[in-house]
């Protein structure tokens, strides 16, 4: 097919062909009013497009891709404070209430106070935890069903006592804690178990806790005495019937068990006692 | 970053503008003739290598079939200048055994001498010489209605179908010599007698307008070589 250059510019040229098509073509030096024959055609997008493997060019970010990508480390930290505050306040360990009967539990509680550890401290201690599965996080709930548990594994006896050490940074977070404690005791413990024992509950030194228990006994032991000894004075108040009464109640008021120090059952223990004397004196006379 | 924003910007431009990118081309010189160079391993020679035509060619097919999601300009444009001249220079191997003129045959004698001569030097020049005025005559002759041979070419229609179409129209004109003179006179297309005429759709006659006015001006008087070279529309319509 034959082209006649039609007109020339810089970078290109417009041959007529023989159809009547007017068509764009390298400038291969041509002057208008030639004939040529072998034209490097200009190609139309379709045919680029076919023809020429453009290699993947990596698409240029745009404003909003880089924008949601500035995001993702602020979204980390936001994560990570989120988190963190959690953590502390539900997941760190905060404070420490020391179960002892005989055997020594400790409940790790959050800043919360919700139960988050639990481990035995001697091996008394471990084998009243063995099985049991925590279910609740409430610390009055699992102190309770500790305390069940004790009892029910012979533990607990009547005449003992259930002794709860708080461990807490703060002196406010202490009195809360007592308060809920002994409200569970008064409500559901001691209707729960048959016996009667006793309950303490104090804070924890800086000393080790075993020595408390036993300066704590003695003090005890100390209060009996005191009220012993008032009560040696209640009586001496009343008409003196029998001055060998005297000695036989305080006698029988050393003999009591050391332990028994808030209970009222000293004075029923008297009015027995007394019944008892009585019965004793009638004896004597006969 | 700048720079690319700019570059695209105008080449968006000279997409339907022959002159605008025919300018950006030339504003891009070094550019081209670094690519060319690069593949020729050499300086390219601006009178004669072709190399350097073909690359701006290229430069326009990449100005032509460019988009954003194609990346940065300059280096689509690099991409489509390498394969072209690599396809222009395996279809020059092709013709590799090409002897030159010189290659001697006998003594005294070379390849060159033994061509019959079918066309004499200077009947070439003139014939061409000749074309050239009527091409410009036609250039003059467009130039008030608006027409100039780029925008001609630019209207062509590329798909068969669509030339067919054309050619009836010219045809159907040729027939109408009186239509031929509604063109030359007032640079106008006569649509309506058209259609009517050869069941050419009014779309196209509208899409195709420059290059019919073309065609159709060929036809009147004067461009005797022109209408010569495209005889094959007329014998088209023998054959229909």
């Amino acid at each position: 097919m034959k082209y006649l250059v039609m007109e020339v510019s810089t970078s290109y040229a417009v041959l007529l062909d023989e159809e009547g098509k007017m068509l764009y073509a390298a400038n291969l030096h041509y002057t208008v009013g030639q004939t040529v024959e072998n034209p490097i055609l200009m190609r139309n997008t379709e045919e680029v497009a076919q023809s020429d493997v453009i290699p993947l060019v990596p698409k240029k970010s745009t404003v909003k891709q880089r924008f949601l990508k500035a995001l993702l480390p602020i979204a980390a930290c936001l994560v990570l404070c989120f988190y963190s505050v959690y953590y502390i306040n539900y997941v760190q360990p905060y404070s420490t209430i020391t179960l002892s009967i005989n055997p020594q539990v400790e409940m790790q509680l959050s800043r919360r106070g919700s139960v988050v550890g639990l481990r035995g401290l001697n091996a008394d201690g471990e084998n009243l935890l063995e099985g049991y599965i925590l279910k609740t996080k409430d610390k009055q709930e699992v102190a309770n069903a500790l305390v069940l548990r004790a009892a029910e594994m012979g533990y607990l006896k009547e005449g003992g006592t259930v002794s709860y050490t708080i461990d807490v940074p703060k002196p406010e977070l202490y009195s809360q804690y007592q308060d809920e404690l002994k409200a569970s005791y008064d409500h559901e413990i001691s209707d729960e178990i048959d016996f009667d024992f006793d309950l303490d509950i104090h804070e924890a030194d800086d000393d080790d806790d075993d020595n408390d228990d036993d300066r704590d006994d003695l003090e005890d032991k100390d209060d009996d005495d005191e009220k012993e000894h008032k009560e040696d004075k209640k009586h001496e108040k009343k008409p003196i019937k029998d001055p060998g009464k005297n000695k036989e109640e305080s006698k029988q008021n050393i003999d009591k068990t050391e332990d028994e120090e808030e209970n009222e059952i000293d004075d029923e223990n008297d009015d027995e006692e007394d019944e008892d004397d009585e019965d004793d004196d009638l004896k004597k006379s006969f | 970053m700048h720079e690319e924003h700019a570059i695209v910007q105008q080449v968006y431009e000279a997409k339907e503008n022959m002159p605008k990118a025919d300018a950006l081309i030339r504003a891009y010189m070094p550019f081209i003739e670094s690519e060319t160079a690069k593949f020729l391993h050499r300086p390219p020679d601006l009178r004669n290598d072709d190399e350097v035509s073909i690359a701006m060619i290229a430069f326009h097919e990449a100005i032509q079939s460019y988009s954003k999601e194609k990346g940065a300009f300059l280096k689509y444009a690099a991409v489509l200048i390498k394969n072209r001249l690599i396809d222009f220079y395996r279809r020059e191997k092709r013709h590799a055994q090409v002897l030159s003129m010189e290659t001697p045959t006998s003594e005294d004698k070379t390849l060159a001498d033994t061509i019959p001569q079918e066309t004499d030097a200077f009947e070439d020049f003139e014939l061409r010489d000749a074309t050239k005025n009527e091409i410009e005559t036609l250039q003059n002759k467009m130039k008030p209605f608006g027409v100039s041979i780029t925008d001609v070419a630019k209207h062509c229609p590329k798909q068969k179908r669509t030339l067919e179409e054309c050619k009836k129209v010219a045809r159907f004109a040729v027939a109408h010599p009186e239509l031929l003179k509604i063109v030359s006179d007032s640079g106008r297309l006569p649509v309506q007698e058209l259609v009517d005429g050869c069941g050419v759709s009014k779309k196209i006659l509208e899409r195709h307008r420059k290059y019919l006015i073309a065609l159709l001006l060929i036809y009147t008087n004067g461009y005797v070589i022109l209408r010569n070279h495209i005889k094959q529309i007329m014998e088209g319509g023998e054959n229909a």
